[in-house]
This record gives C-alpha cells, structure tokens and sequence, in this order.
C-alpha cells in the first residue's frame, strides 16, 4: 500500500469514527465492513472452529465501538483494533482454561531453550497441510508464546509493536520470541519427528 | 567481540533479531561480517529462514457470514456488550470514567435511600387514613358506600345497589362496624370523617 493510499485510508478510517461517534450506524458498519476481512483472519490463526472465529471477531467491534471515544488516532485504526482483538483473544483462551497465560518465571517455561536445527516443511506440501501442522504445533504451546510467534510469523508485526500491544518491554519480546520458537520446534518435532529427518 | 570483530558468542543471540531486520546498522554491520566469515553462523540463519516457511502468507480466502457488518453495527448500536459480561466491562468502563465512578455510586445510593423512606412514609399514611372514617371522596365525588362496594365487586346485586345507593355513607356506618367488628357498639365511628382525595 503506497504511502498516499496508506493516508487516504486513515483520513477515511478518521472520518468514519467521527461519523460512528455522532450516531451513525451505517459509518460503524463501513468501519466493520472495511477490517472484518483482517480481523477474520487473524482470528483463524488462533482457533479454525467457525463459531469461535465469529465470536472473537464480534466481540473485537463491540469492544471497539463501546471503547472508540478513546481512540485517539495517533496510531491507524487498525493497530488500534488488532490490539483489542488480541486482547479478545487472549481473554478467550484463558476463560476457556486452555492455557492459562503463565509467568515467564515459570521453571517449565524456562527449560531448555537451546535452539534446534530447525526443520522446514518438505517443498511439495501444500500451504493448507503446512498450516494445519503449524495450528497443532501451535496449539500446544503456552499462550505467552503462541500470540508473539503468531504476531511476529504471520502478522509480521516489528518487535515495538508487539511490545506495545502486549505492554512488554522490547527486550522481553525479543526473548520471549526466542524462547517460543525453541518451544515451536521442539514440539513440532515431538509431534512430526519425520521433519527432524530431513533438516 | 575480539580486534573489532564479532565472534560466535555474541553472533549467535543476534542471529533471529537480524532475520527479523530489527537490528541497528551499528549492530547489522558488524553481525554482516561475521557471517561472511562463519559457515555456523550462517547455517543459523539459514535455519531461520527455514523456520519462517512454517507461517505462510496466508492465500486461503476468509469467510465472512453474509451480513455480519449489518448485524455487528446493529448490535453495537443496541448496547450489545457481546460475550463479555456486564461484571467484565466494568473495569473498562471505570478506568474510563476515572473520577466520576464514586459520585455514581453516590447518587445510585442516595436514590435508592429516598425511594425506600418515600416507601415507608407511604405505608404508614396508608395505615394511619384507612378506618378512620367512612365517608370517601375521590376526586371530588361524593361516593356512597354502596358505589364503593360495587366499584370492589363486593355488592353483585344491582337491584341491592341500587337501594344502598340511596344511603349517604355517613349513615351506614353501623355497616362497616359490624363487617369489621360485631361486638362493637354502632356508632362507635360515627363523626370521624377523612377526606381521601387521589393525588
């Protein structure tokens, strides 16, 4: 996106929240219109149940229009809902006892973070097949580490934006990163040792 | 780091932060030349260019529910709060509102306070007029006891309505004594007429 669209784009994402905030529903439901797509698919990195999509999606607007007197447009409206709807995210997880987010201080956290050869998916799998092992792999890591891998691997997000959407230091990020794709390939390997085969 | 340059020790930890291109220049350039240098420490990076493939750029399209836009707006706009529960809200709310919180309090306490004393100074108005007189006047009517017992339902016979009605009320109390009380002597009550007008 060029540096002139990327502009447009917030001064239309400014007009809408104005429009929002002085009752017009329609404005609101331009602004959903124009993020659900991102949101949908950020919410499918953590969960592929529909339903659950659709909930944290929903609740991430709802949040966003209760919460939107306090946007305060220093950053784009889409930073500002991808930390609500990571929020939504997490406090899902952890109502669902999943795994509850737990203390880096925690000696099983800790372990061994010795980084590992790390194995790469074989060149003739598909993108799908590649994303259901990296949703399972995932699946059984502790949240900590799940939302940084899933922030910095598919979202791209810099080390200081997710140092700011987690309320972390940039240090910590950059550690905790380290520590959860040791974890990643680890369990990656306990759970597909054939991949540890061929790196 | 040994006459300028960067050995493995300090290379290794750095390795993942220069993937992710959030290294300084002045970190990058020596880290650059070190991996000129070092077929370990290029396999390193090698293997987190591995890593990344596990995170595709996702190409699979995102199903959006036909009108969610429509009915998240629509929700927003109802007061929905989602799945998130009043009682969760509220610290959202709070930090929001800041200093407004007690005096809300306040007033809510106050409200409820005077709606109860209003309550008990009803019941003992109440109390204190009923039985202290028969002869009624609603809205500036004159009403006979006979119209009184009709209105109740207690008189069905309209024939004896129509005899009762003739009776002013001042003049029955006998009636009302002995329903209340037969032991009591008639007239006890006579005289002691309350005006009761609705408010």
């Amino acid at each position: 996106m060029g540096t002139l669209s990327m502009m447009t784009a917030r001064t239309q994402d400014t007009r809408l929240v104005e429009k929002t905030l002085s009752g017009d529903q329609r404005a609101f439901e331009e602004l959903v219109e124009r993020y659900q797509s991102r949101l949908f698919a950020l919410a499918r990195q953590y969960t592929r149940t529909a339903m659950d999509v659709e909930d944290i999606v929903q609740d991430t607007f709802l949040k966003a229009y209760r919460k939107l007197d306090s946007f305060d447009h220093r950053s784009s409206f889409y930073t500002w809902i991808y930390r609500i709807a990571t929020n939504t995210i997490l406090d899902m997880l952890k109502r669902r006892g999943r795994s509850p987010v737990q203390s880096v201080e925690d000696p099983e956290l800790l372990g061994d973070v010795t980084p590992v050869d790390a194995p790469s998916p074989s060149m003739g799998m598909e993108e799908r097949e590649i994303s259901e092992i990296t949703m399972e792999v995932l699946g059984h890591l502790p949240d900590i580490f799940r939302v940084v891998l899933v922030m910095r691997e598919y979202d791209g997000l810099p080390y200081q934006e997710i140092a700011n959407t987690l309320g972390l230091s940039i240090g910590t990020v950059e550690s905790r990163l380290f520590r959860a794709r040791a974890r990643f390939k680890d369990k990656l390997l306990s759970l597909y040792p054939e991949y540890g085969q061929e790196a | 780091m040994t006459n300028g340059k960067m050995d493995c020790i300090e290379a290794l930890p750095l390795i993942a932060s220069y993937h992710d291109e959030e290294l300084s220049e002045a970190q990058a350039s020596p880290l650059r030349q070190h991996l000129m240098d070092c077929p370990a420490c290029r396999k390193a990076l090698a293997g987190q260019k591995s890593f990344k493939r596990w995170f595709p750029t996702t190409t699979e399209a995102v199903e959006i529910p036909p009108g969610f836009a429509q009915r998240v707006a629509r929700r927003a706009f109802a007061g929905d709060m989602g799945s998130e529960s009043p009682e969760e809200a509220q610290p959202a709310m709070a930090e929001a509102e800041g200093a407004q919180t007690p005096i809300f309090s306040f007033v809510l306490w106050a409200t409820a306070t005077a709606a109860g004393l209003l309550l008990v100074i009803s019941g003992m108005l109440f109390q204190s007029h009923v039985g202290q007189g028969d002869n009624l006047h609603a809205d500036g009517h004159h009403l006979t006891k006979a119209q009184l017992l009709e209105r109740a339902g207690l008189l069905s016979d309209p024939a004896g309505a129509t005899e009762f009605d003739a009776t002013p009320l001042e003049d029955m109390s006998d009636i009302s004594t002995k329903r209340t009380d037969p032991e009591q002597a008639p007239g006890g009550r006579q005289g002691s007429s309350v005006q009761k007008s609705d408010q």
